[in-house]
């Protein structure tokens, strides 16, 4: 039986609040941008309270680890984190912290984030990241409180998988920030960071062609490596409601491709969240 | 107001840093290199050894002349007529050390030996 792809479309859209457990931290103390920019694929610069910005941390190799959203808040940092568990960067950024009496603070009780759609969206007190996913037609909101909005029961990985957001199969150390759509995030000249000779070992002579691409397939693939006319694809989560991400050669372009016998839809993730 | 405001110092740490006793290794050629360094510094200078986030391993190594910190929070350690100091923050990172000069014209200078170290940069200066 083919899926009604449009119905799975409006699923998204209708009325969500998916609530985003991953930790939240606090960095509080002097000189936070300075310690957080150390580290940093991205200088992080000392802005009102309010203002978002978006930090890349990889491992001495180049491949990401975390991609927290940061909020700049009057308390000090707030760290949205993108891995799982809370990251074990943050003791390097305790221990300079706490030197100038500053330290590192859970705030997930206090924080909740979601993400939402147009239709749901709350209007009480909060900070949004606007236009995330693929159509840019999500949010994310980032409160105090913890909403009056029903939680939806939409899976994160669904979300995740369907609309750009990465994971913890993005996460991890595996893949390096130009390979899962966090290449406007690194900036070489922020100076020394863990990975950053790598980076710049890859921008002067090897640049990184090899792209996010979400894949939407209906039937079921026999392996996770594709190989099109014009180049490869590494499937590397697994399917669900036949979404996937997949890095994607160069010469892959974003469109369907017939793989013996099954469609496959290519999109390119631009920005990943 | 923030999201947070005066209520973040109430929430719980995300992250302890252990602190322990530190004892450090200093070889003679670095003892040396220490008193010359410090020949045209008073009494109450000291050299501070502290371990920054940043590097391409993670973390820097940073050697200063200082005058004697008046805030808590240092562990001393003497070499010869001087002192060297490590934050108790550092304590378990720097702990254990070989701290050796070598007096060569490339990569000379200060070297660290980090036993705490899983991998360090190939300048030195850095390590994780």
């Amino acid at each position: 039986m083919q899926t009604d792809l449009a119905a799975v479309g409006s699923r998204l859209v209708d009325g969500m609040n998916l609530e985003d457990s991953r930790p939240t931290t606090l960095l509080e103390g002097d000189g936070v941008e300075e310690v957080l920019s150390s580290i940093s694929t991205v200088k992080i610069e000392p802005y009102p309270p309010g203002t978002i910005s978006r930090a890349v941390i990889c491992n001495p190799v180049g491949k990401t680890i975390d991609a927290p959203y940061v909020i700049h808040d009057e308390a000090g940092l707030i760290l949205l984190h993108l891995c799982q568990e809370k990251p074990e960067y943050l003791s390097s950024i305790a221990r300079n912290l706490s030197k100038k009496g500053g330290s590192v603070r859970d705030a997930s009780l206090v924080i909740s984030r979601s993400f939402q759609d147009e239709e749901c969206l709350d209007q009480s007190d909060g900070i949004i990241i606007q236009d995330i996913g693929i159509e840019g037609s999500f949010r994310i909101r980032i409160s105090s409180d913890r909403g009056d909005e029903a939680p939806s029961d939409l899976s994160f990985q669904y979300f995740a998988l369907a609309q750009g957001g990465l994971t913890e199969h993005h996460l991890g150390g595996r893949y390096l920030p130009q390979e899962i759509g966090l290449s406007e995030f690194v900036k070489l000249q922020n100076g020394c960071y863990p990975g950053q000779e790598i980076h710049a070992r890859l921008d002067s002579r090897n640049p990184v062609t090899k792209r996010l691409v979400r894949i939407r397939c209906e039937g079921p693939l026999e392996k996770k490596r594709l190989i099109t006319e014009d180049g490869k694809l590494k499937i590397f989560t697994p399917f669900v409601d036949f979404f996937a991400h997949a890095i994607a050669d160069e010469g892959v372009v974003d469109g369907v491709i017939n793989h013996k016998g099954i469609d496959v839809e290519i999109t390119t993730i631009h920005s990943a969240f | 107001m923030g999201l947070i405001g005066a209520s973040g110092l109430g929430l719980p740490m995300a992250v302890e840093v252990e602190i322990v006793e530190v004892r450090i290794e200093v070889t003679e050629s670095a003892k040396l290199a220490i008193e010359k360094s410090m020949s045209d510094d008073g009494d109450g200078s000291v050299l501070v050894i502290s371990a920054e986030s940043g590097g391409c391993s993670g973390y820097l190594y940073d050697m200063k002349i200082v005058d004697r910190p008046d805030e808590e929070g240092y562990q001393s350690i003497s070499v010869g007529k001087r002192t060297i100091m490590i934050h108790d923050r550092d304590s378990d990172l720097l702990n254990g050390i070989v701290l050796d000069y070598k007096d060569t014209l490339m990569g000379g200078g200060f070297q660290i030996t980090n036993p705490n170290a899983d991998r360090s940069c190939g300048c030195g200066q850095s390590f994780g």
